[in-house]
């Protein structure tokens, strides 16, 4: 018995690829395009959202900056009307050589202490003969809480020994 | 390519254009609110600082035997002598004598508020002072 022969072989890619549904382009074109599209308008929407952030933080800061304003020049108008003897000395000591013109109930108002809840603390209070610095925080009201703090540069006159207004030289973030 | 996969690719692309534009349509309006906010922000600190100089006048800084009524009044004047930036609209109030002069400045939708206090400027006399009518007229600009 004569063995069979071998039948040629013949390429299953192309066997297979005579078999198979013929495959379009569209389909891939409008997934990439829809994909492209989607990315670019998440991208534009996230940097609309970022710029709103910005504005957000910018009325924040501006909102502060007008408190800490307000408290500076209730701070100075009350050390001009009631406590000159104060301008001169240094915060610290305040509380020992100032008693000669505030009560401890009217400094810790004036530091904003003791529950005054004028929304604001004096923290320092650094005299020279011509000028002085105030350093003023915001007790951070809001949600999230934002404390901020104001440098004050206090211009001073003499005979008698009282304030110019207060000029903001800064502001400064408070790390919780 | 057959019908079917046409028609699938057609509705994606459409679905997916739809949603596109109107993500692009609500990011460019609000980037244009921001922009117009952003704007007004800048009008009210213009104003402000206009403010801060006139109030700078040596010829405000009194001495303590000035009533701070008057010495409110010079304030409010100051503050008032030049019209305010364009777009902004200033109010000044002045709730009682030796109480803060409070300057509020609005553009658009946006606001800022200051309260100057008269006794800061070099001090002042807290004796009776002059009636607000001497200021009545210059409540808002």
């Amino acid at each position: 018995m004569r063995p069979a022969l071998p039948r040629p072989l013949r390429p299953r890619s192309l066997r297979g690829a005579a078999n198979e549904p013929e495959r379009g382009f569209i389909l891939p074109v409008a997934i990439g395009a829809s994909l492209l599209l989607l990315l670019g308008s998440m991208s534009l929407h996230s940097v609309a959202l970022q710029g709103r952030l910005a504005h957000a933080s910018r009325e924040v800061l501006a909102g502060q900056e007008d408190a800490l304003a307000g408290a500076a020049q209730q701070l100075v108008g009350q050390l001009n009307l009631r406590h000159p003897c104060l301008l001169s000395l240094p915060r610290e000591r305040w509380s020992e050589e100032g008693r000669s013109c505030a009560t401890p109930q009217e400094l810790a108002v004036l530091l904003g202490d003791g529950g005054s809840g004028s929304g604001w603390r004096l923290l320092d209070w650094r005299p020279t003969p011509v000028s002085a610095q105030a350093l003023i925080e915001l007790d951070g009201r809001g949600s999230p809480p934002q404390p901020r703090r104001g440098v004050f540069a206090v211009a001073l006159l003499t005979e008698p020994l009282r304030a110019q207004p207060p000029r903001l030289l800064g502001l400064r973030g408070v790390t919780p | 390519m057959s019908l079917l996969e046409v028609l699938l690719g057609g509705v994606l692309f459409l679905g997916s254009s739809a949603a596109s534009l109107l993500v692009w349509s609500q990011a460019v309006e609000a980037m244009a609110a921001d922009a117009r906010r952003l704007q007004a922000l800048d009008g009210l600190e213009a104003e402000l600082r206009a403010a801060e100089i006139r109030l700078l006048d040596p010829g405000l800084l009194a001495s303590p035997a000035v009533a701070c009524g008057e010495l409110t009044g010079r304030l409010a004047l100051a503050l008032e002598r030049e019209p305010p930036v364009a777009g902004v609209v200033r109010q000044l109030h002045w709730p009682a004598a030796g109480e803060p002069l409070r300057l509020q400045v609005m553009a658009g939708d946006q606001r800022r508020e200051r309260s100057y206090s008269p006794a800061a400027f070099g001090g002042c006399n807290p004796a009776p002072a002059l009636a607000p009518a001497a200021l009545e007229g210059h409540g808002a600009t």
